[in-house]
């Protein structure tokens, strides 16, 4: 081992706030027998994955996970052949998939030393998989990792949760999701810093990051309050259909990557009937990814209003700017605090918040997003952002 | 990369290579072959990530590289080219293969991404001639469970050591054994390798030569003429076998092989879902026989020599088949003791060292 990954293996000093299940995995890995079942519970984007991920590398990597040499580098992007990632097919985790596990899991491993499977959103697993999964989990083969990754522990098998070690994941405070953004990420400090701010979770900040044209967009956001004054309720149906028509340009945009990674599968592995459930294995995730792309235009919009409603109760409140989402506008959002009703506030952040919930399972988006904007820009709650 | 390699063989390598390549993975570089001419020859490798296959063949090398070309579509490139040499150039992300008249350009997989294939550690174990292999390879792999929900009997058990190596699979109502001598380790070695990858192995070679075998800790691999076919092994315990053949067997039937298989073929046609064929033995042979109330009834005599007190035992006739058609040679013996201990199938006087036992059905 060289003198720099001995005492901090590079894998996992790209977690960042979240010592205690680095500290927790790491002294597994230390002690040589790191168990055979995790299950990573916290919100999206905080670096389960990340965390699956060096573990997978420092039960593989020669050097306990430098982060530098061919295997985490595989590790890391998915295409190390002893780690394997399996992902709900449609709505849930099938026990075909975990049928193939099975098999894998009794194999030594193809190039490792330790095979590490990956459970994406866990608590997906429908009930036949599940029991499928706690046959291994009973009798685990002694060179297998198994990491469930879940939000919604209450959702998996109790007999499941049982057999696993629970390692919990926090969300990232905002100076957190910053100092990644620079330090991993080369993001410009400024760009971080909002981002930081306004993103929430680490990986929508750090597609603001990744995206030029996203800061534009937020400002556009950030306008829709006032044009509900300006232009009273009505203008909420030319709001809902430019966010439509922002969520289908990210849609074609994503479209295009998609149209490009099926030929390239059709081209490495044929278009012939055995191929078919490969096939339809890519065409459900792409259809999942334009869902999941089109959702979160409209959450975006939506969080965006949400922060500047936010900062006028703060900013009534008499908190000092620095403590507002949005510095850049705070003289703006002075002016409308002047007027405003507090208690129409917290109830708009209630209703937007609802509104967000209700994206996220299957509504009409458009009506949902027109009937949220009418409300807002009623003359009566108009007082609120004057 | 810049080469230019014989056609005839360049297409019979990439069809065995690509026995070894995943229809389903959906890591699109799992679905190529690798080209790698960074030695004195092309060496040609894929991988379903539980066997590879690798070849490596004469060619001209005129520039060094490696790229990861699309298995389904090389295949049938390989297979229509006209005659000529083949040329394959690489750069920037695509290749362009040429032969006589015809040009195909074809875009890289990504090169990063296929699989290290890791071989076994140390010195190879043993050899043996590539067609005494392929033949106990074809007699004891039929008797592996394709049931996996016990891993373990989905693979051949390789129990090699100094001076022989024995291949066993049972899927618990059959088991075939098979020794072969050989100069082996000196330390004894015992491996479960996959069914599947016993037999591909086996394919590897047109039955000449020898076939070198190397059993590791984590893979297996098996090389014969240019060809080497590694594999990951089945972890756990395969059954105590030794235990399971009767030390006793007092009633022995020797019959005529071919037409023993012939009839309980054609008895057999009538032990539908599940039925079994029964097999009175006596002094003048076997009476097969099988049926049902809806269905009728099939008997046929099958002459043989017989020593022993008369009886009659049955057997699922698949299983049975499959037993009587991996003995080598014209005769084959039934021993049992009664109709609910194993019987065993082999060669009269045991010259093979291939055995067959067959659980009977109950009647």
């Amino acid at each position: 081992m060289s003198a720099r990954t001995g005492n901090d293996p590079a894998m996992w000093s790209r977690l960042v706030g979240q010592e205690t299940a680095v500290r927790i995995l790491r002294d597994a890995v230390a002690s040589g027998a790191p168990g055979h079942a995790y299950l990573f519970v916290g919100p999206q984007g905080v670096g389960r994955e990340l965390a699956a991920m060096a573990l997978a590398a420092s039960l593989n990597c020669p050097d306990g996970g430098c982060g530098e040499c061919d295997v985490c580098a595989r590790v890391l992007r998915r295409s190390h052949p002893d780690v394997y990632t399996i992902a709900p097919e449609g709505a849930q985790i099938l026990v075909d998939q975990v049928r193939a596990v099975r098999e894998n899991a009794y194999l030594s491993p193809y190039e490792g030393r330790v095979k590490v499977f990956l459970f994406e959103d866990a608590h997906r697993l429908n009930p036949a998989a599940s029991n499928a999964l706690l046959k291994v989990l009973e009798e685990p083969p002694g060179d297998v990792v198994f990491i469930l990754v879940t939000e919604s522990p209450e959702d998996l098998l109790p007999t499941v949760v049982s057999r696993c070690r629970r390692v919990d994941f926090f969300p990232l405070g905002p100076a957190e999701i910053e100092r990644v953004l620079v330090t991993q990420h080369d993001a410009d400090p400024a760009l971080a810093s909002w981002a930081a701010r306004t993103g929430g979770d680490l990986s929508t900040a750090l597609r603001f990051v990744k995206d030029p044209g996203a800061p534009d967009r937020r400002r556009a956001h950030l306008d829709i309050p006032g044009r509900l004054v300006r232009n009273g309720p009505s203008e909420s149906v030319r709001i809902a259909a430019e966010l439509a028509g922002e969520a289908a340009a990210a849609v074609s945009a994503l479209t295009k990557r998609q149209k490009d990674e099926l030929a390239r599968h059709l081209e490495a592995f044929g278009d012939a009937r055995a191929t078919g459930a490969a096939r339809k294995r890519v065409e459900d995730r792409h259809k999942r990814e334009a869902r999941r792309v089109e959702t979160e235009v409209y959450d975006s919009a939506l969080r965006d209003v949400a922060s500047f409603y936010r900062d006028v109760l703060l900013a009534g409140a008499g908190v000092p700017d620095d403590a507002l989402v949005n510095t850049e506008m705070a003289e703006r959002l002075r002016r409308a605090a002047a007027v405003a009703d507090p208690a129409w506030l917290v109830g708009a952040l209630e209703r937007i918040e609802d509104t967000r919930r209700a994206l996220a399972r299957n509504v009409q988006a458009v009506l949902a997003l027109e009937a949220i904007f009418m409300e807002l820009g009623t003359p009566r709650a108009r007082a609120g952002a004057r | 990369m810049r080469i230019s390699v014989e056609r005839e063989r360049f297409a019979d390598t990439i069809g065995w290579v690509l026995r070894s390549v995943s229809s389903r993975a959906t890591l699109p570089a799992l679905g190529g072959v690798l080209f790698d001419a960074n030695g004195p020859q092309l060496r040609l490798a894929g991988t379903d990530l539980e066997l590879a296959g690798e070849a490596t063949i004469d060619a001209k090398i005129d520039e060094k590289g490696s790229v990861v070309l699309p298995g389904r579509v090389l295949g049938e490139i390989a297979r229509s080219l006209p005659e000529g040499a083949v040329r394959i150039e690489s750069s920037g992300g695509q290749a362009k293969l040429t032969c006589g008249a015809a040009e195909f350009t074809l875009r890289a997989l990504a090169l990063e991404d296929f699989p290290n294939l890791a071989a076994p550690g140390g010195a190879p174990s043993g050899t043996l001639d590539a067609s005494v292999f392929a033949v106990a390879v074809g007699q004891v792999t039929r008797a592996a469970s394709h049931d996996e929900a016990r891993p373990v009997l989905t693979g051949t058990l390789v129990d090699a050591t100094g001076d022989k190596i024995t291949l066993v699979s049972t899927d618990s109502y059959r088991l075939a054994v098979r020794e072969i001598p050989w100069a082996g380790p000196s330390t004894a070695i015992k491996r479960v390798i996959p069914a599947r990858a016993l037999s591909e192995a086996a394919r590897a070679s047109d039955g000449d030569g020898k076939i070198e075998i190397t059993l590791g800790e984590s893979q297996a691999s098996f090389a014969v003429a240019g060809r080497r076919l590694t594999t990951r092994l089945i972890e756990g315990e395969f059954p105590n076998w030794n235990q399971l053949i009767p030390a006793e067997l007092p009633n022995q039937l020797r019959l005529e092989r071919e037409s023993f298989a012939e009839a309980v073929r054609r008895v057999g046609i009538l032990a539908q879902s599940g039925a079994p064929v029964r097999i009175d033995l006596g002094a003048d042979g076997a009476k097969l026989g099988a049926g049902s109330q809806d269905l009728g009834e099939a008997t046929e005599q099958v002459d043989g020599k017989f020593e022993g007190e008369p009886l009659t035992v049955a057997f699922n006739p698949a299983y049975l088949l499959d037993g009587i058609n991996a003995v080598e040679g014209t005769e084959v013996t039934l021993s049992t003791r009664d109709g609910l201990k194993p019987a065993v199938l082999r060669a009269p006087e045991d010259a093979s060292g291939f055995l067959y036992l067959v659980m009977p059905v109950r009647i």
